[in-house]
């Protein structure tokens, strides 16, 4: 009896250990039951894609059957929208049968790690997704990303995505999305303080701010997760745009900065600003992140906040929640401008598809990556801004919510810094950030933390050099 | 004959020899593969300024990233002081409380305690990764909205800023780091207790010692092997601490919670200097080692007297 446990037991571990072996994720039925749907799907979506779909579907005229099999390996972090993913994928495959894919990677995680192990151990995918981070300089600086110029579908991106994911000439990969930052303000709590519309300037936010403190229960009216490094960055970004904005102009800033020139104590109003916003800070913001915020907005323990597009949607319903009517939950540019002075903003790229360096690839492969990018751009680049430049891909949601909308044609035609979390050495914005969060904890005075940072800019880019 | 008797007594333990090191080859080369030679690579690129690319050239930089270390005193410093503390304060509190935990678990027959489901409950946090426990605290420890302020407010007490208070972050994070340390540390313990032999206590009582008396001159003393052992393993473990103190303050506030396996992380992973990080992971292993060293030292003596 024993014999025959043992032998079932062992049986059963090794089927468990078959079951866990990778299969290709594009081969099953399932997967070709799905995109007969997603590409359904797709063949409904915006018209625009038509134009340059038609450009790379004149080099497909070619029969599926005569195609050579083409494998592409993937790279993909896709924890919030992977079912759109998934529904893509499937779509392309619809159209394109002979391309197929091997995913390393679909859940989440953190995307740094993972690459800083390839890229040691000489294993990188295809398709990777890219920033115009300090790694992804690196991988530009020793040759393992392509120029993503070779590729015919880069003609589609506008220059202003281009310049920002663009390092040494070289065009790190295809954007698929945008960041910026917005403003959240809880219409319930700004009415019980005689507020009847959102701030438009700084003035206006900080007499709101003094308002609510005074007159309602929420003393402390102001958060932001500020104990993320993209978002505690924000806030210090969005007071230096709108000191030195209009003095130095776009991409003047982030050169200055780039080249160790930065003098951050060369505009008080940063130190100014900041010391009028501090005691309005909730305890807890410098240590809050992205999810704490949300709640904190829901149990209207907060009144604004400050947060990244891709939280919008989520922010939007917890002030709905909490007051029960999705018109009091307002999203806005954020005002820092001085009264009757141009409004800055921030935003930037979001993270891209690049292409890594692969000397063997084969032309049949380079088609294959060209298609997919193409069709990712045209079916799932969904919501554009004015101008045609911003592309955006909320997080959470397949649309955008009513409120934030507007705001992406705002967006487009403000003008604004290259958001700086991804420019900067990590050296600097760790320190930087620290800083940043200490003042708001009310631990070290802003003056300080922007001496140290106007030192620290000049040390750090020259170790760099 | 005697000669014959000896010749086959040497080859029999050649043979046991042999078959000995067989035995161990497998542990040996696994050891190997994935202990050693790692840690002479780090060793070697201490001395490099590879920055992380298979392709990219090691260069040999000789002392120059342990001279950064150094020269960077305030930075490392505060690292060091923030690793210290740490490691002293995840060791001390996980064995008094572990030990005083055992003591009350291993009573047999007294009371009506339900030991069995009390033992399952303390180890039960072992079972959980750094990250999970990680994640669980820092929810807890939140300002607004934590249930630890919740709890407090509720006893009509102050919310405590757990996070953003230099020196409470640190106690915060030994906290934690200890509750999901003290189930190993009490089976440890409780194995030790059940390897003292009853007729000593029956000894000691015909005698006349009290219950503290049998505490202090049998219990006490005959755990020094099990005190050795959670000693050094908690606070190697404590060094090495990475995901759960990084998850609950992220060194902050400033850097005062900033351990040096959170920087090892920082340099190879966010600034690409593999050499830079490599060094200071040379530097936590020689402190580790140091420490460990000291420790088993004082506890052997302990031992020994006993």
């Amino acid at each position: 009896m024993k014999k025959v446990l043992a032998m079932f037991l062992a049986a059963a571990m090794v089927l468990s250990l078959a079951a866990c072996a990778s299969q290709p994720a594009a081969t099953t039925a399932a997967a070709t039951e799905a995109a007969t749907t997603a590409a359904a799907t797709a063949a409904a979506t915006t018209a625009a894609a038509t134009e340059a779909a038609a450009t790379t579907a004149a080099a497909t005229e070619a029969p599926a059957a005569e195609k050579e099999p083409v494998t592409i390996e993937t790279y993909i972090i896709a924890t919030e929208w992977g079912d759109a993913f998934d529904d893509m994928m499937a779509a392309f495959q619809a159209e394109y049968p002979w391309i197929s894919f091997e995913n390393t990677n679909r859940g989440g995680g953190n995307s740094g790690e993972y690459l800083t192990a390839a890229i040691a151990s000489n294993t990188l995918p295809d398709l990777i997704p890219v920033d115009n981070d300090e790694l992804h300089r690196t991988m530009v600086n020793d040759g393992l990303l392509e120029d993503f110029n070779k590729f015919a579908c880069a003609q589609q991106i506008p220059q202003s995505y281009k310049d920002a994911m663009t390092y040494n000439g070289i065009l790190m990969g295809e954007t698929y999305g945008a960041a910026f930052s917005c403003m959240f303000y809880n219409m319930a709590i700004l009415k019980e303080a005689g507020w009847e519309k959102a701030p438009e300037n700084w003035q206006e936010l900080i007499a709101c701010l003094k308002d609510i403190s005074e007159k309602t229960d929420c003393k402390q009216p102001f958060t932001v997760a500020a104990g993320k490094t993209t978002t505690s960055w924000m806030l210090f970004e969005l007071l230096i745009a709108n000191a030195c904005g209009e003095q130095l102009g776009a991409g003047v800033y982030e050169d200055a900065f780039k080249n160790g020139t930065f003098e951050f104590n060369a505009y008080p109003e940063i130190v100014e600003k900041f010391n009028e916003l501090q005691p309005y800070f909730l305890t807890g913001t410098s240590a809050a992140n992205e999810d704490d915020v949300t709640t904190i907005m829901t149990d209207g323990q907060a009144a604004v906040c400050l947060a990244g597009n891709w939280n919008g949607n989520a922010i939007l319903d917890g002030i709905t929640e909490f007051a029960g009517d999705p018109s009091l939950a307002v999203a806005a540019l954020p005002c820092f401008n001085d009264e009757g002075e141009t409004r800055w903003i921030s935003a930037t790229a979001e993270t891209a598809m690049g292409v890594t360096a692969d000397s063997n690839r084969s032309a049949a492969e380079e088609e294959a990556i060209d298609l997919f990018v193409n069709f990712f751009w045209n079916h799932y680049a969904i919501i554009q801004n004015v101008a045609g430049n911003v592309p955006v891909i909320p997080m959470t949601d397949a649309v955008l919510k009513e409120q934030m909308t507007p705001l992406v044609a705002e967006m487009g035609a403000s003008p604004f810094v290259t958001m700086g979390f991804n420019l900067w050495t990590s050296e600097f914005k760790d320190a930087a950030n620290r800083d940043i969060q200490d003042c708001i904890a009310g631990l070290k005075s802003m003056q300080d933390a922007v001496d140290a940072m106007t030192e620290l800019v000049k040390t750090s880019y020259k170790n760099k050099q | 004959m005697k000669q014959n008797k000896s010749i086959h007594r040497s080859q029999r333990e050649r043979q046991r020899f042999t078959t000995g090191l067989l035995f161990i080859l497998p542990s040996a080369l696994l050891v190997a593969v994935f202990v050693l030679i790692p840690c002479f690579n780090v060793v070697y690129l201490s001395f490099t300024d590879w920055n992380g690319v298979a392709t990219s050239p090691k260069t040999f930089v000789g002392l120059k990233n342990y001279v950064k270390l150094a020269s960077d005193v305030s930075d490392f410093g505060t690292m060091m002081i923030a690793t210290l503390v740490f490691a002293l304060g995840l060791t001390v509190l996980t064995i008094i409380i572990s030990f005083a935990v055992a003591l009350v678990l291993d009573k047999k027959g007294k009371g009506r305690l339900p030991r069995g489901f009390l033992r399952s409950s303390w180890f039960f946090p072992t079972l959980l990764s750094g990250t999970v426990v990680g994640v669980l605290w820092r929810i807890m420890y939140n300002y607004n909205n934590g249930m630890i302020n919740k709890v407090i407010e509720q006893c009509g007490g102050e919310k405590i800023n757990w996070l953003e208070t230099v020196g409470l972050t640190n106690f915060a994070i030994i906290a934690a780091a200890t509750w999901a340390r003290l189930g190993i540390c009490v089976v440890i313990f409780m194995a030790g207790l059940q390897g003292i032999s009853a007729d000593l206590y029956e000894a000691a009582a015909i005698d006349g010692a009290t219950e503290r008396q049998q505490r202090k001159f049998i219990t006490i003393p005959l755990m020094a092997p099990s005190i050795t052992i959670n000693l050094l393993t908690t606070s190697i473990a404590a060094y090495k601490s990475y995901e759960l103190p990084y998850l609950i303050s992220q060194g902050r506030p400033g850097t005062t919670t900033l351990l040096l396996s959170q920087r090892i992380t920082f340099y190879a992973f966010q600034t690409m200097e593999y050499g830079r990080s490599s060094a200071l992971a040379v530097v936590l292993i020689a402190i580790i080692t140091i420490i460990s060293l000291l420790q088993l030292a004082v506890m052997r003596k302990k031992e020994d007297i006993t």
